[in-house]
């Protein structure tokens, strides 16, 4: 909510603002504080004056005249709802998703996506538990968009072996933890609404701690929640390169590619880690620590 | 009847009113959400948390929070904070009330108070009688309180008739590594704690704590007192407290170990039987401790939980009777030890539900009770008790909506009978804002040892008849519901009938007798409101309208307050680093044991926590801040006591290495 104070003034001028040459249209929905943080990176790094920031949220929002303003050049959706309004309203002008998981190949824009390659996670894991090198991973075959050979193949030239098990759906979900008690050191998972919710992540953390298997989670709140650690983008940093990925778009260097976070944050749940006799190691890269 | 049939009208308007009403749906939000959204924090992560089964019961919880925003520094106090629960104190044990029931010349025997789980019940007394610093444990160790309402024998054998009370402590991950806090108030109360936390690496954690306290305590009016040659108008230095708690828990992996050591010395300044009062030189001592281990892990598709403990209770008392033209300085001891075991195994039966079945054994090595007089052992009692007892309870997850609850138990002791103690109950949530819950139980209580056999020649108690356990049957229907996402409403009708009450009654001399002859019942309906308002301010109200009644014919019970209004206030200021709350609470007139009814009167208490610094928190508090005089029904050599005026309290917490 911090953010979304301190954003105030520059939301509220830019909103004023009528748009200006090379006008960007950002659309996002207010009250999500990853969207806030992001936001503000867009914003250091366009600088307001340029942005005209449409909160779908708002009373009289209204996208499709922002959109058809003169001067308008880019637009910029933040989130999966905002590039569904956007693309309803077919856009003439070259769209920027960000803030989302599983893009589709889009047409005449970029995407900064909020997957982290799991090389990423295994380097992060790599760094804050040594010498620990069997994963899990839970792999849900409507979702994924790697097969069980290719986490494998990309573990592997991590240094690492991975236990991929198919889980369909949260019934499954801890028969699958079960299945890799005492096969793996650590369980990573991927961000998946339909296994991890608000229902599952209790029972899943019962389960993880009964089986001594500390999860890794996708988020801060899953690592409140019982996860022994967390690798998750770096909101505001996604915002920045959102940013210039929207210069470049602009000046013409690329037509828009498809971008991963290119900055990971990591945490750990120091309570969760001391019940489960984990050792993280304390060093040179910055750890958020839950207790 | 005719109470029960307006209750029940009531919960069925209540039910029409809410049960109509549509639910917001939720909105279908992009996957990225996962991301960001909130997830439960998982409390039982810290897995020594030895909760409750989930109970088809009205339920209550005083979080950590609770107890530090409102300064609860006993359990007496917390529990008066709830709905429908009250507490009288005699000086020497603080009593609960609840639906209506707290007779004096109990020993608070009618619920069950438990520890991580584990039942604190004695041996002798079969009492919960521990609510004030004769409770060992400072409440600054305490994760959340579980008040589960109604009857839990069927889980829990004998004395689960009214209520359980759950005390759940933090996880010693959770705590500081080093804290200390002291503690002074009104009536020369002192008290000091200390309590550390360490990892001790592979998985083990460890907390410690101990605090000692020293209370001076108050003086009383001498009028209508049999007191000691001497004392004129009034007494003091009778009513001191002194003692000292210990507690440690070590979790490691699948293991949880307890250890609980305490005493307590009180100098009670009312006399029992027909002993003085007022008398410096007399005083009870209560030590209640145990050892426990509890080893819980998946095995197969459920969980099996096994538990051993090791418990000790020792009492003894002074109290100078007067024979003759002498004083003969009795001294009652009673000591108890005894081991229990119990393993659970929870599993789940496909398509059904989950099922929970139990075996538990006590083996009582001690049970000892005697007077000494003059150095001489007199009366001396020993009926040590073994007992077994096999359990089991059904889930079935009938639909979506409705789950139904089935469980009994059977309980076999070698001093008393066989009993079977069953318990239905139906759970329907239409929504999850909603869930009204109907419970029908049959709970029970054998005498305790101490009814039984206990007996002192007739000074202050004469030997019982053959005693036969209590019986209840129990109705309870409530209904929650949240009004608003921050408003919740509570609805609670019951109607309970005991039969064989064991109840002591007062024979000619004032010698008490402990008989079975007695029965009551109780009906009422109790309105919880609660909520948060912007910036953090909790509000809260509850009103409790009870009817019990015992005897042959029906009579008012004594201690028993018809109504029995709350109201809360929390306001944090200056961005949560000063806590400002005020209570309210109001009883109606309650009769003494002898029938004399003795007024109602409105408590007000006001508490302020101030967070100086990182490391330093500053607690104040006035307790009955109006003053008020009152008086609470007992059952010593008199019937009625002035409760406590206005008193003060303060309390410096330092958090030496965080």
């Amino acid at each position: 909510m911090g953010v979304i104070w301190a954003l105030t003034p520059y939301l509220l001028a830019a909103a004023s603002l009528p748009p200006a040459r090379g006008a960007i249209v950002v659309a996002y929905e207010s009250g999500v504080d990853a969207y806030a943080e992001a936001l503000e990176g867009i914003g250091a790094t366009l600088g307001s004056s340029t942005l005209r920031l449409v909160d779908l949220n708002a009373a009289g929002a209204d996208l499709t005249r922002a959109l058809g303003a003169p001067g308008v050049q880019l637009v910029i959706a933040v989130g999966s709802r905002a590039l569904a309004e956007v693309q309803s309203r077919k856009a003439a002008v070259p769209t920027i998703a960000t803030m989302m998981l599983h893009l589709a190949e889009g047409e005449g824009g970029g995407h900064v996506e909020l997957d982290i390659p799991l090389s990423a996670q295994l380097q992060a894991m790599r760094w804050l538990w040594p010498n620990r090198f069997r994963a899990g991973i839970i792999r849900n075959p409507g979702r994924s968009r790697y097969s069980a050979e290719a986490l494998e193949s990309r573990a592997r030239k991590e240094g690492y072996t991975v236990l991929v098990i198919d889980c369909d759906g949260p019934a499954r979900l801890l028969k699958t933890v079960a299945a890799m008690k005492g096969k793996v050191d650590f369980l990573l998972c991927f961000p998946d609404p339909d296994l991890y919710n608000p229902v599952t992540v209790k029972p899943l953390v019962m389960a993880s701690l009964e089986g001594r298997l500390p999860i890794v989670g996708f988020s801060p709140a899953f690592v409140r929640a019982g996860a022994a650690a967390g690798i998750y983008p770096d909101y505001r940093e996604t915002g920045r390169q959102t940013g210039e990925m929207a210069q470049r778009l602009l000046r013409g260097e690329d037509r828009g590619a498809d971008e991963g976070p290119r900055k990971i944050r990591v945490a750990v749940n120091q309570r969760v880690a001391r019940l489960l006799g984990v050792e993280f190691k304390s060093g040179t890269l910055p750890v958020e620590v839950f207790r | 009847m005719a109470n029960f049939r307006t209750i029940f009208t009531a919960l069925v308007c209540a039910w029409s009113v809410f049960a109509g009403s549509p639910d917001d749906g939720t909105k279908k939000a992009g996957d990225e959400r996962v991301l960001f959204g909130d997830l439960p924090a998982v409390e039982a992560a810290a897995l020594h948390a030895q909760t409750l089964a989930e109970a088809p019961a009205n339920v209550s919880v005083i979080t950590a929070a609770d107890i530090r925003r409102y300064g609860y520094r006993t359990l007496a106090e917390a529990l008066g904070s709830v709905r429908g629960f009250y507490a009288t104190y005699d000086h020497m044990y603080h009593y609960v009330g609840v639906r209506g029931v707290s007779l004096p010349g109990d020993f608070n025997t009618r619920f069950l108070v438990m520890l991580n789980g584990h039942p604190l019940t004695d041996n002798i007394y079969d009492s919960n009688g521990f609510f004030g610093q004769d409770f060992g444990l400072d409440l600054d160790l305490v994760e959340r309180i579980e008040i589960i309402r109604g009857p839990t024998s069927a889980l829990y054998g004998s004395n689960g008739m009214l209520a359980n009370i759950n005390v759940v402590t933090r996880s010693p991950v959770d705590g500081e590594r080093l804290r200390v806090a002291a503690e002074t108030a009104s009536f020369g109360e002192r008290k000091l704690s200390v309590s550390m936390s360490r990892y001790l690496g592979g998985g083990a954690n460890l907390m410690l704590s101990a605090s000692v306290f020293n209370n001076a305590g108050m003086s009383f009016p001498a009028d209508g007192l049999a007191v000691p040659a001497g004392v004129r108008g009034s007494f003091s230095n009778a009513d001191g407290e002194r003692g000292y708690h210990t507690f440690a828990n070590l979790i490691w992996h699948d293991w949880s170990f307890t250890a609980y050591f305490n005493a307590r010395q009180k100098q009670p300044p009312i006399g029992l039987g027909t002993s003085l009062s007022g008398d410096p030189s007399q005083h009870v001592m209560d030590s209640r401790s145990l050892v426990a281990a509890t080893y819980k892990r998946q095995a197969g598709p459920g969980e099996v939980r096994w538990q051993l403990s090791y418990d000790q209770y020792r009492y003894h008392d002074r109290f100078n009777y007067p024979i003759g033209d002498d004083l003969a300085a009795v001294h009652d001891q009673n000591r108890g030890d005894w081991v229990n075991s119990q393993l659970t195994y929870e599993l789940p039966v496909a398509g059904v539900g989950p099922l929970t079945v139990g075996l538990r054994g006590s083996w009582e090595l001690r049970s000892e009770q005697y007077n000494l007089i003059d150095g001489e052992v007199q009366n001396y009692t020993a009926r040590p008790d073994r007992s077994v007892a096999v359990f089991a309870q059904q889930q079935w997850d009938l639909s979506s909506r409705w789950k139904l609850y089935g469980g009994v138990r059977l309980d076999d002791t070698k001093n008393y009978h066989r009993f079977v103690s069953p318990r239905v109950a139906a759970v329907f949530q239409p929504s999850p804002r909603t869930v009204y819950k109907l419970v029908y139980g049959r709970p029970f209580r054998n005498p305790s040892a101490f009814e039984q056999f206990y007996n002192d020649g007739g000074l202050s108690y004469a030997a019982a008849p053959p005693l036969s356990p209590e019986v209840a049957n129990t109705f309870e229907a409530s209904m929650e519901r949240q009004l608003t996402r921050n408003t919740t409403l509570i609805v609670n009708g019951f109607h309970y009938r005991i039969g064989q009450v064991i109840e002591a009654v007062m024979l000619d001399g004032g010698v008490q007798q402990y008989r079975n002859d007695a029965r009551l019942r109780s009906t009422g309906l109790e309105l919880e409101l609660s909520g948060k308002a912007g910036g953090g301010i909790e509000v809260s109200g509850s009103v409790a309208v009870q009817d019990a009644a015992g005897g042959s014919p029906m009579t008012r019970l004594a201690n028993s307050p018809r109504y029995l209004p709350k109201m809360r206030l929390g306001v944090p200021l200056f961005r949560d680093r000063l806590f400002v709350s005020g209570a309210l609470q109001q009883f109606s007139a309650r009769a003494t044991g002898s029938g004399d009814l003795l007024g109602g009167s409105v408590l007000a208490d006001l508490t302020a926590t101030v967070r100086l610094h990182r490391r330093f928190d500053l607690q104040c508090g006035l307790r009955n801040a109006l003053d008020r005089r009152y008086e609470d029904p007992i059952f010593l050599t008199v019937d009625r006591l002035r409760g406590d005026g206005r008193s003060v309290f303060l309390k410096l917490i330092w958090r030496v290495w965080e």
